[in-house]
């Protein structure tokens, strides 16, 4: 630990900076080869596709009421119609627009929130990761759709909400795990010779050390994205997401089983259809990058 | 000796978090703009009878005051009265928690063996087709939300087989409440199912990995003796650990499941607090829900160390 190793620290810096392009090709490589994210991408283009042109498909008006009320599947409605007449096929492409704006505000507040504060327990450790592990392990006792509905309660329903309350439920969880990978980190000599340096802590942890555990974080981001596409869902199904008449997947779930009994399946199948494919997309992706970034 | 003081320490950290957890109950009740009084009389009320009620119950007091009165009676067993129900919270949140226990158990009671099955069949042909069969089907029926199973299932049975009820509700009698419950019982079945099938399937291919395995099998223990003595011994401990944190997750699937079937459990008592602004039973439930929590972690983390004497023996950390 003498003033000589610094230089021989900023050196393998640089080195490590100079090789970080080819990792990043060695990654994309391995994330193309594999067949589950070619799946996942393919799905998740065609929701985000939806989400930005729902009108290139042929499609009737979403909101629209008409007569043709409870209709099946047939060629001009192809996923029939709700109890409004309003056509399902529209009301489902449309239904991506909302999960896939909120989702990844959600995730992205929560893993920016988690981030730092993971950095935080990381370095400091101590006191400070004491105080801070048992709020973390307070939040953690409840399960994620009940401080949801909870956070909808206090704070009122709006799409802004919906993104903090996720966002704010993630953030522990994120936490934990940059927590864990700045364990591994802190110790290290570039981290010793940044603080020989001098540098200040907040320089530390977010120039030094974030760069270094950005795998980890990435891996939670997609991973945490399904989560969030998945508690939307059930928010939104037990009354608690986006208001209706915008088409909601979840909300029109809750608004059409009580036909069910009546044989009109097609009225929420597809619903939960769309669900499926968009929560399996995600987690393909996170999958795949997982083991990417394993293999890298 | 050490593992009395690991016991202590873990019942210690259980009642700070209960304790933290109180504070953002209470906390988030508070933020709520409205008053209590007037949400339970309604529009129309005399504002003197609003300022009655008020007083009757507590709520124009400082909030310091109001928690401490709350967290006091709390801790003599008094949850409050509920606003929606006009009665003590007590009975009717035990009631509720019974329903729940019934629905939960069965579906433990269904999971725990297959996801052990699952992951030890899986651990023991690994790399082989059934593995990948097991596994991604496990990988998928965790991530699916419980709103796309349900429904799925409810169409499937309910509507084209017609063999099982859509509703749970209105069963009467143990046989009858189980064929009532098996539907409900599924979705989180499918999501639990995952995650025990993992830890199963990991514990299990590195107790096959292990030097004791291989000289199992070195000194000619048959396969079944091996597996059975040294591998399962050793793999399915960390998955009782998972089994029993996942109780958090079990009652946030409870939530949804007992709304779509129609099953008055714990979750329904929530959801319609919530939706009713009713606070003290809100609060109370989800206090009990947190309390559930921490007690099962805390069996989790007890009976982990209890189970492996090299934790045991060194002390936990």
């Amino acid at each position: 630990m003498s003033v000589e190793a610094v230089p021989v620290e900023s050196a393998g810096a640089i080195g490590v900076g100079q090789g970080a392009p080819n990792l990043r090709r060695e990654f994309l490589e391995s994330l193309v080869r594999q067949k589950t994210f070619i799946a996942g991408a393919i799905i998740l283009l065609f929701w985000i596709f939806c989400a930005i042109a729902p009108h290139a498909l042929p499609s009737h008006s979403a909101y629209t009421p008409s007569a043709n009320i409870n209709q099946g599947p047939s060629g001009s409605h192809w996923f029939g119609t709700d109890q409004l007449g309003r056509d399902m096929f529209a009301r489902v492409i449309a239904g991506a627009r909302p999960i896939l704006i909120i989702s990844p505000l959600a995730t992205l507040f929560g893993t920016i929130v988690g981030t730092i504060v993971g950095l935080t327990m990381g370095y400091f450790r101590g006191f400070v990761d004491e105080v801070i592990s048992r709020i973390v392990e307070a939040f953690l006792a409840l399960p994620l759709v009940v401080v949801g509905i909870l956070g909808v309660v206090a704070l009122g329903s709006s799409n802004l909400t919906l993104i903090v309350v996720i966002g704010i439920v993630f953030s522990p969880l994120i936490a934990r795990t940059v927590r864990a990978a700045v364990l591994l980190e802190r110790d290290l000599d570039y981290v010793s010779a940044a603080r020989l340096r001098g540098e200040t802590s907040a320089y530390i942890m977010f120039v030094e050390i974030l760069p270094n555990v950005m795998a980890p974080i990435i891996v939670e981001f997609t991973v945490r994205l399904g989560y969030a596409v998945f508690t939307l869902v059930t928010l939104s199904f037990l009354g608690f997401g986006l208001e209706p008449p915008s088409p909601n997947w979840g909300a029109d779930i809750y608004t059409n089983y009580t036909v069910v009994s009546s044989g009109y399946w097609w009225e929420v199948a597809f619903d939960a259809g769309a669900i499926a494919t968009l929560v399996i997309g995600v987690n393909m992706l996170a999958n795949s990058i997982e083991r990417a970034l394993e293999d890298g | 000796m050490q593992l009395t003081l690991f016991i202590l320490k873990r019942i210690g950290y259980g009642i700070v978090t209960l304790f933290l957890l109180s504070i953002i109950v209470f906390a988030s009740a508070q933020i709520l703009p409205g008053d209590p009084a007037r949400a339970i009389l309604g529009p129309l009320a005399a504002p003197s009878a609003v300022k009655a009620l008020s007083q009757q119950l507590g709520t124009n007091k400082p909030v310091i005051d109001q928690y401490g009165t709350w967290l006091g009676h709390l801790l003599h067993g008094n949850f409050g009265k509920s606003y929606q129900y006009q009665a003590s919270i007590g009975p009717i949140l035990g009631k509720a928690l019974v329903k729940s226990l019934e629905l939960a158990a069965l579906a433990f009671v269904i999971v725990v063996p297959l996801g052990i099955i699952g992951g030890v069949v899986a651990a023991l042909n690994y790399g082989k087709p059934i593995d990948r069969i097991i596994s991604v089907f496990g990988l998928t029926a965790t991530v699916i939300p419980e709103v796309v199973s349900g429904i799925a299932l409810i169409l499937i049975f309910g509507l084209w087989l017609n063999i099982l009820p859509i509703e749970a509700s209105g069963a009467h009698g143990f046989g009858d409440t189980i064929y009532h419950l098996i539907m409900p019982a599924i979705p989180l079945v499918l999501i639990l199912f995952g995650y025990i099938e993992q830890m199963a399937r990991a514990g299990t291919v590195e107790a096959l990995n292990s030097d004791y395995a291989r000289t199992a099998t070195l000194k000619g223990l048959p396969r079944g003796v091996m597996i059975r003595r040294h591998v399962l011994r050793n793999s399915l401990l960390p998955t009782i650990t998972v089994i029993a944190s996942q109780t958090g997750y079990l009652i946030g699937g409870l939530v949804l499941v007992e709304n779509l079937f129609r099953w008055n459990g714990i979750g329904t008592l929530l959801l319609n607090a919530a939706k009713d602004k009713d606070f003290p039973m809100l609060e109370a439930g989800v206090l009990v829900i947190g309390a559930v929590y921490v007690v099962a972690t805390l069996i989790a983390d007890t009976s982990f160390s209890l189970l492996n004497p090299r934790i045991r023996y060194r002390g936990v950390e």
